[in-house]
Parts: structure tokens; C-alpha cells; sequence
């Protein structure tokens, strides 16, 4: 139970009133136009101003304010607003599904590419303090240079390398990161302070430094990205934060990469050119560093306290045994295993769009998530440069079974089927975890029912036994009478109903049948 | 688009009824920093990093709440303009039947190598139906106390405008100064005609200062350590806290006093950081100057007791012990133990005599202060409930308390 589950226990008066009338539901109606697969929310606006991180991460806002608010409300949860129909979340500023591990073809960002050495000090910029150093490489092109910390040794800069080329494989925004060993000769001084900065950044023990790399080029930091609210400076920024499935999805996106903070640095704001952009900016605390690093300091007690369940807590007068911590591996010195825990999901400080989070916003990320192949995943440890091979293979080994565990949980929370297209009036469907290696077709069943605009069952049929991952529904004749039905589609593994339908909603004219709206 | 439920429309009717407790639970995170001392109507020099980093808000007004048993409940609203480094607060409560409170605060913090913080603040109240029943420990057989009749307890009415000013500094990252000064105009009623009023219950030549109207001009100086990190909630510490004070009745009716006391606390983590036990004590008491009188409302009396509030002497002495665990982040629960005593002279403390009460209670709080609090607590003198939401009433340093 959280804060939130407390909050709501204060309206379950109304709750049960609302209980006594029932609780169905119509279903939407979705227009008979193309499917939207780009906002553009990129027009023009004037440079808005710099928030201070306090404004958008104050502890008691996040932990306390946003769940009393939130439990308070007895309205349903809305939907993800930044989905189409066909459930998939439109590019934007948010998110640019291009497939890419490094660098973006999205509009206005272009891609930096690797460092070309020697890098010489940039001019300082006094509004983007951070914790490195701002340099220029030999193309003139500007980088964030941060030193590998000792301690916690290459784990940082791996995290930054790995953890950032995934996440921008998933679709999300992020700068470039590289990770370069550096010597001497590398970086150009020409004052005595500059020298001097530049002994320290080339000052190592072991050969040559370790750098990470993180590309700033062109951008300009706004800030980190509000969690809770809208920036009323930025007019193309119109969805509200908690219900972007992006920001919804995130918790799961932390779960597979072992991140378990949101640090000031994760969610950025930077201007491009002239318009927002929305970054996932710092993933140095991934797989399981920010964990580790943050026992190595000491803890917070309000931040870094982990209550376990409140009831046990509150009965047991605070006695209650929190959870076991996550074991830090001598091989990677980060809290990071293979076992997937159900608080992998939630960040601290929490980010507030993940407590808005449905199955649908969960099977979204699943299914990109599944799309990652090894391949992919052994460019991004290649990409960290790590000294040995057999930590890089760990990784690999260690973030595919994170991976496989999640996409089973949210697929078995959903019916995890897919339109693949209409077949004489019918309609031709795919069972994603079928397609995955997750279910046997041979235990898979399906129940369909179809229903009319309002919410009335038209007509029911039953599928049994598959032969694969695809199965034709044929729509009955007194259905495609109506000219508009939804297709509820509930796959029963063994038996055992899904937890939810999955909504097809098809137009039927003279034109043909034509889908339309998809539900997760 | 979004599909229909058939309960949609309760659940807006849901929204909309709750709509003003969210706006509360809204508005009321404005306090930090400067703006917590605000909130709270007790002295508190903001941190540096408060100071360095000052969420600035915007002009916000909310209704505030309190209740306790054996008092009227207290409805009203507070709006606080938090600037940065400076905020101001304007509050308004009623309760029923006849009580007021009307206070404007003005508070603004500077980094002058040190914290300061200067606060000017006036405030009218208006309380009906307050107790009297003597003073001592056990006012029915005390023999200051001459009673005219068969009843022990006595009611009356007393209106309060005062200012004051007041500076603090934090010398050091868990250090405060404060200094303050304020001046009060008293006005006592008997309750009319009622047959309970003061005059009616009691020889008025054994009540301490009578029903005059007095204008105690109060100046105070005050030391406070305090280690924990945060005020709000359970957090390892210890406070060390002491005053001395001077008053002097420029209408002359009473005579000048002085007020001396402290307390000291200790946090002390148990298992886990959050799981605090708090021993604490807490002594006032004030010191008629010469041959002089303090008034029955300037004695020392009893608010960190969460009994009956009921007992005043020259001195008071309350022994608390609390332990109180995080169970939510910024929710925690309390069971408590008091122990409350007064007596005409620290030497003459009947440390048998005393009124315990034990309790319990959930706070819901933020970095900087508390923000809405219930409690229950049993005493020999019976139950009490306590509720405040936002609200800070019936305590505070010796310039704000009732």
C-alpha cells in the first residue's frame, strides 16, 4: 500500500456508492481516418526560461503531494493521451521511434557522432553548471567530458554507455554518449588554468583516463522535466506529463536497466534550436550503479528509506523488515542481477506518470522492449569499452533475462494480440507472445465477442486450439450489418482468461472492413 | 474518444466534492523556508540552502482547521504570499460561539553571511468561554484558591491585540537566536450575567491580577540547538532549547515579571533512522519582579501537554516521551506518554501529584514542517481528541502562545 492507496481510502464511500450502480462501460468510437504516427509539436517559441531542479523534484511534492492529490480524485485514470489509435505512441518531442542505438534522425537534432580528438576547453556557460567539464573536439563540436569516478570504476561511464543507446533504441530522446580512453595528448590547453584543468582530467593511476563523453551540441538545458505538471512557457507542450505513456512506461523501462533513482539529471528539458526536447539525459545510475553508490555514501532518511509494505510497517510500530537489498556482484560493482523485482519499478524519487501506469502503457514498452535484439544489445556493451570481455558478456547475459521476465509479466496482463490486417472481411490476428516464444499455441484459446457502439453483445464465437501465432476472426454477417462493431478478443491460456480484452474497433461499408481503433 | 462508464458522472460528482481538500492539500505545500515559519507561528530561521534555493509561489489561500476536545471547533483560511525570500500571511479563524483570531505576519530571511530573519507581525483574538479553575496542581484544595460557592470551575472572555517583532539569526548550521519583542493589551469580561463567570465562582481577591486590563510590554531572548536535519518528521537529533524573558504592564495594573525556562529533547533512532523515541522536558516559568503580581493569564501553563490544558502556577514542569515511526514517506505515527506538573516554586514541585496522559496520533508532514496532524489522548481528566490541518493553534514560543 502507498500513500496513494491511503489517500483513496478516503473516498470509498463514494466508491461504493458508485459501486451499487454498476460499473460498465460504453465503449469509445473512433473517427474513420488515417492513423496519426507524428505530432508536430515542434512550432517555434521563444526560449523559455530555466526551471530550478527544486521546482520539479521537491521530495515532499513527490512522495506526498502528488499522492494525496491523485488519491483524493475518484475519477477513473485517464488513458495515455499521447497514443493513436492504433495504440501506439506518436512521435514527437517525447519520442522518436527510429530504431537507432545512437544518435537521432529526428528534426532539429542532428546527429553529432564520436569525438574526433584532441578536445580543447569550451567557453563556460555559467545557466549549464554540471558536474564535468564542457569541451570542444576537433570538428568544433561540443561534448560534456565527465572522468570516470574512482570507486565505483568503469560502472558509471558502462551505465551512461549502455543503458543511454537502449533507451534511445526504445524510442526515447536522449544525447549521445561515448565512452573513450583518453592519454596526455588528447585534450589542448593554452592557459595555465586550462593546463591545469586539463592535469586533472588526463591524471589517472592505471594508463590511460577514462572518459565519458556525453554530446551537448547545438542544445541548451531548460531544465529537468517536470513530472507533474505542464511548462505553461512552452506552448507545444499540451499533454499532461502523467498521462504520457513515455513517462508512464518508464518505471519498467528503470526495472529492466536496474535504475532505480531519478536524479535531477535523468528527465532534461533542452532547447533545440526553437523548440523543446524532451531528454532522457543521465543514465549513469543504470544497472544498478546509483544503487550501489548511494549504500557506499549513506542514506538519506527520507529519500533512501524503504518502507516496505506501510500496513506491516505501521502495525509492527516500524519494525517491519524491508525488503532484502539487491546484492552488489564482485563482477560488476553495481546492484544488479538477474532477478526482477516488483520495486524495480518505481523510481525515488518516484516520477509521478509512473503511478498512472495500465497494462496498456506496460505492453507498449514490452513489446519495444522484445524487439531489442542480442545483437543490438552487444553493439551498446561493445559501445562502453569495457577492460573485460567477460563483464560485457555478463551484461548482455543479465539485462536479456531482466528483459524476458518483464515482457512475460505484461504480456500476461493484457491480451497480447495484434492486428496483422483484414482477409475477405475477416480479420487476420497475431499473438505477440506467441510470436515471442512466451505461450504454446496448442493451450492458447481465444474468446471473441462482438459488440455494437452501444456497448450491446451482437454476436460471441470461441477459437480453439491454434495452429501458430495467427488466427482469422470472421465477423458475422448480423455484425457487419451495423457498419461500426468492436472486436473484444480475450485469449485464455490454459484455460485461464486475460485479465482484459483486447478492443478492435472496425468500420464495415461498402468499402470493406477497415480497423480503425485498437485497446490494449 | 475516451469510453464511458457508467459511473462516470458520480465519480465527477466525486471530483467536484473533493475538489476543495485537494485544493487544500494544493496550496498547502507552499510552505518552505521562510514561508514554514510563516505556517507554523513560531520563530524559525530558515537553513542556508533554504535560503540559496527559495521556491518562489504565488499568492495562495486555504482553509485551514483545528479542533481539540473542550474548545470551540476553529474554521477559517490563510493566505500566504511566499516571494522568495520574503512571505507574508494574512488568517482568519472562527469558532463558535464567540471566538476570533485575525493575524497578518510579515517575514522576510537574507543570507548576510549568516541567516537572519525579521518577522513584524499584529494579531487580534477574541476567546470566549475559556477556563478558569485556579491555580496549583490540584486547584480544589489549593489555598490560594478561595471558591464562593460549590463549583470549581469558572468561565470568561478575553480579547488580545498585540505586535511583535522579532530577529533571528543561525550563527551556525544548527543554531538559533531569536529575539523578540511584543506588546499585548489584555481585556478580561466575567461573563456577563452567567452564574460560572469568574467573579461568580471565585473571591476575586484570590484570582492573580484580578480581571484589570493590562499591557505587558514583552522582550525575550531565546538559544535553540537544535541537530536534526529536518523539523517536519521523525529524524535522529537532540534540542537544546532555553529563553529568558522580561515583561513590564505599561497601564501599570500588574507588576513587571520575568520568564525563564527551556526544554531539551533528545531523537534517538531505533532500528531504523525513521523509528524515533524522543525523551523530552520541557520547564517554564515566570518570576514576579519586587512586590509585584503576574496576572492568572501570564502564568506559566501547560501546551506541550496533550491532556487538559487546564493547570497554571509559577512554574510548570512536562515530561514527555514519544516514539514515532515512519510508516509512509512524510506519514508517520506516534504513541506518546506525558507527565505534567505545576507548583509556586521549582522546589516545591509535587512530583507525585503530577496528570499523565498517554496517546496516540498520525502527522503527515513535509521537509520543512508539519502539516496536519490527529491525536488521541487519555488523562485522568478524561479523553481528548485533537485534529489541525494547517493550523497551529495553542502553541508556539512564549510571543505566540494563548
Amino acid at each position: 500500500m502507498t500513500t496513494k492507496d491511503g489517500a483513496k481510502l478516503g473516498s470509498v464511500a463514494l466508491l461504493t456508492l458508485s459501486g451499487l450502480f454498476g460499473c460498465e462501460q460504453r465503449p469509445a468510437r473512433f473517427a474513420d481516418t488515417r492513423v496519426i504516427t507524428e505530432v508536430t509539436d515542434r512550432v517555434p517559441i521563444a526560449k523559455p526560461a530555466r526551471l530550478p531542479d527544486s521546482a520539479v523534484l521537491g521530495p515532499s511534492d513527490l512522495y506526498l503531494r502528488f499522492a494525496l492529490l491523485d488519491g483524493m480524485d475518484p475519477r477513473y485514470v485517464p488513458r495515455a493521451g499521447d497514443v493513436n489509435a492504433a495504440d501506439e505512441v506518436v512521435a514527437s518531442s517525447w519520442f522518436w521511434p527510429d530504431g537507432q542505438l545512437e544518435g537521432t534522425t529526428y528534426p532539429g537534432v542532428s546527429r553529432t557522432g564520436p569525438p574526433v580528438f584532441p578536445l580543447r576547453f569550451a567557453p563556460k556557460d555559467a545557466s549549464e553548471e554540471r558536474g564535468g567539464s564542457w569541451m570542444l573536439d576537433a570538428r568544433g563540436r561540443r561534448f560534456l567530458l565527465q572522468v570516470a569516478r574512482s570507486g565505483l570504476d568503469e560502472a558509471p561511464s558502462t551505465a551512461a554507455a549502455v543503458a543511454t543507446r537502449l533507451v534511445r533504441r526504445l524510442g526515447y530522446l536522449t544525447p549521445e554518449v561515448y565512452v573513450r580512453l583518453a592519454g596526455p595528448t588528447d585534450v589542448q590547453a593554452s592557459t595555465p588554468t586550462e593546463q591545469m584543468q586539463a592535469a586533472r582530467l588526463v591524471k589517472t593511476e592505471h594508463g590511460r583516463v577514462r572518459w565519458t563523453l556525453t554530446a551537448w551540441q547545438g542544445l541548451s538545458d531548460l531544465g529537468a522535466t517536470p513530472g507533474a505538471f505542464l511548462r505553461a512557457d512552452d506552448p507545444n507542450d499540451r499533454v499532461p506529463h502523467p498521462e504520457r505513456r513515455t513517462l508512464r512506461a518508464f518505471g519498467l523501462v528503470g526495472a529492466w536497466l536496474g535504475l532505480t533513482t531519478r536524479e535531477p539529471m535523468l528527465f532534461r528539458d533542452v532547447f533545440a534550436k526553437d523548440h523543446v526536447v524532451h531528454w532522457v539525459a543521465d543514465l549513469s545510475g543504470a544497472l544498478g550503479v546509483a544503487e550501489a553508490q548511494r549504500r557506499r555514501d549513506g542514506s538519506d532518511v527520507y529519500e533512501d528509506e524503504d518502507f516496505g509494505d506501510p500496513l506491516q510497517q505501521l502495525w509492527t510500530l516500524g519494525f517491519h523488515s524491508a525488503p532484502p537489498e539487491v546484492p552488489v556482484g564482485s563482477l560488476w560493482p553495481g546492484a544488479f542481477d538477474r532477478v526482477v523485482r516488483a520495486r524495480d519499478q518505481r523510481l525515488s524519487p518516484p516520477l509521478e506518470a509512473v503511478a498512472h501506469a495500465g497494462p496498456d502503457d506496460a505492453y507498449w514498452i514490452a513489446k519495444r522492449m522484445a524487439a531489442i535484439g542480442e545483437g543490438e544489445l552487444r553493439s551498446a556493451a561493445t559501445a562502453a569499452q569495457l577492460s573485460r570481455l567477460e563483464v560485457a558478456d555478463w551484461l548482455v547475459e543479465t539485462l536479456l533475462a531482466r528483459r524476458d521476465v518483464l515482457v512475460a509479466v505484461a504480456l500476461s496482463n493484457v491480451t497480447p494480440w495484434e492486428v496483422v490486417g483484414t482477409e475477405r472481411g475477416a480479420l487476420v490476428m497475431e499473438d505477440v507472445a506467441v510470436r515471442l516464444g512466451l505461450a504454446d499455441p496448442k493451450t492458447t484459446s481465444l474468446r471473441v465477442e462482438f459488440v455494437g457502439r452501444d456497448g450491446a453483445l451482437l454476436a460471441r464465437s470461441e477459437v480453439q486450439h491454434l495452429q501458430g501465432a495467427r488466427a482469422v476472426l470472421p465477423i458475422p454477417e448480423a455484425v457487419r450489418g451495423t457498419g461500426y462493431a468492436v472486436v473484444l478478443v480475450t485469449v485464455l491460456r490454459r484455460g485461464k482468461a486475460a485479465p482484459r480484452p483486447v478492443e478492435v474497433h472496425v468500420v464495415m461499408d461498402g468499402k470493406g472492413t477497415r480497423v480503425v481503433g485498437i485497446r490494449h | 474518444m475516451e469510453a464511458e462508464h457508467s459511473d462516470d458522472t458520480l465519480r465527477e460528482v466525486g471530483a467536484a466534492l473533493t475538489y476543495l481538500p485537494r485544493a487544500m492539500v494544493e496550496v498547502i505545500f507552499v510552505a518552505t523556508g521562510g514561508a514554514a515559519g510563516i505556517l507554523e507561528e513560531r520563530q524559525v530561521v530558515p537553513r542556508l540552502l533554504e535560503l540559496i534555493s527559495p521556491e518562489r509561489g504565488e499568492i495562495s489561500v486555504f482553509p485551514t482547521a483545528f479542533a481539540e476536545t473542550g474548545r470551540p471547533a476553529n474554521l477559517g483560511a490563510r493566505m500566504i504570499a511566499n516571494l522568495g525570500n520574503a512571505a507574508t500571511s494574512l488568517r482568519a479563524g472562527f469558532g463558535l460561539p464567540g471566538d476570533l483570531v485575525v493575524a497578518s505576519r510579515l517575514q522576510g530571511s537574507w543570507n548576510f553571511g549568516v541567516p537572519v530573519t525579521l518577522s513584524l507581525e499584529g494579531r487580534y483574538d477574541l476567546h470566549d468561554r475559556l477556563d478558569y479553575i485556579g491555580v496549583g496542581q490540584t486547584p480544589e484544595t489549593d489555598p490560594r484558591n478561595v471558591f464562593l460557592g460549590s463549583k470549581r470551575e469558572a468561565l470568561y472572555q478575553e480579547q488580545r491585540s498585540r505586535a511583535i517583532v522579532g530577529l533571528g539569526l543561525r550563527p551556525q548550521q544548527d543554531l538559533e537566536v531569536l529575539l523578540s519583542s511584543s506588546l499585548t493589551l489584555r481585556r478580561f469580561d466575567d461573563q456577563g450575567a452567567e452564574s460560572d463567570g469568574i467573579s461568580q465562582v471565585f473571591a476575586m481577591d484570590s484570582v492573580p491580577g484580578g480581571l484589570s486590563d493590562v499591557a505587558p510590554l514583552y522582550t525575550e531572548g531565546a538559544l535553540r540547538l537544535d541537530t536534526r536535519p529536518e523539523r517536519g518528521g521523525p529524524v535522529p537529533g537532540w534540542l537544546v532549547e532555553t529563553y529568558a524573558g522580561f515583561a513590564k504592564d505599561l497601564r501599570g495594573e500588574n507588576g513587571d515579571f520575568a520568564r525563564t525556562g527551556g526544554r531539551v529533547a533528545g531523537y534517538l533512532p531505533i532500528v531504523r533512522p525513521s523509528n524515533v523515541l524522543s525523551p523530552k522536558i520541557t520547564a517554564d516559568s515566570v518570576h514576579p519582579i519586587g512586590s509585584s503580581v503576574v496576572g492568572f493569564a501570564e502564568l506559566a501553563r501547560q501546551p506541550e501537554f496533550r491532556g487538559s490544558d487546564d493547570r497554571r502556577d509559577d512554574v510548570s514542569v512536562v515530561a514527555s516521551l514519544d516514539y514515532r515511526w515512519g510508516f509512509v514517506r512524510y506519514v508517520s505515527a506516534r504513541i506518546f506518554a506525558d507527565y505534567a506538573v505545576v507548583a509556586p516554586d521549582l522546589f516545591d514541585v509535587p512530583w507525585d501529584e503530577g496528570r499523565p496522559a498517554l496517546g496516540l496520533g498520525i502527522d503527515v508532514f513535509s521537509r520543512s514542517t508539519e502539516l496536519a496532524d490527529v491525536a488521541v489522548a487519555v488523562s485522568p481528566d478524561g479523553a481528548f481528541l485533537h485534529v489541525s490541518v494547517g493550523e497551529r493553534v495553542g502553541f508556539g514560543d512564549r510571543q505566540h502562545r494563548d
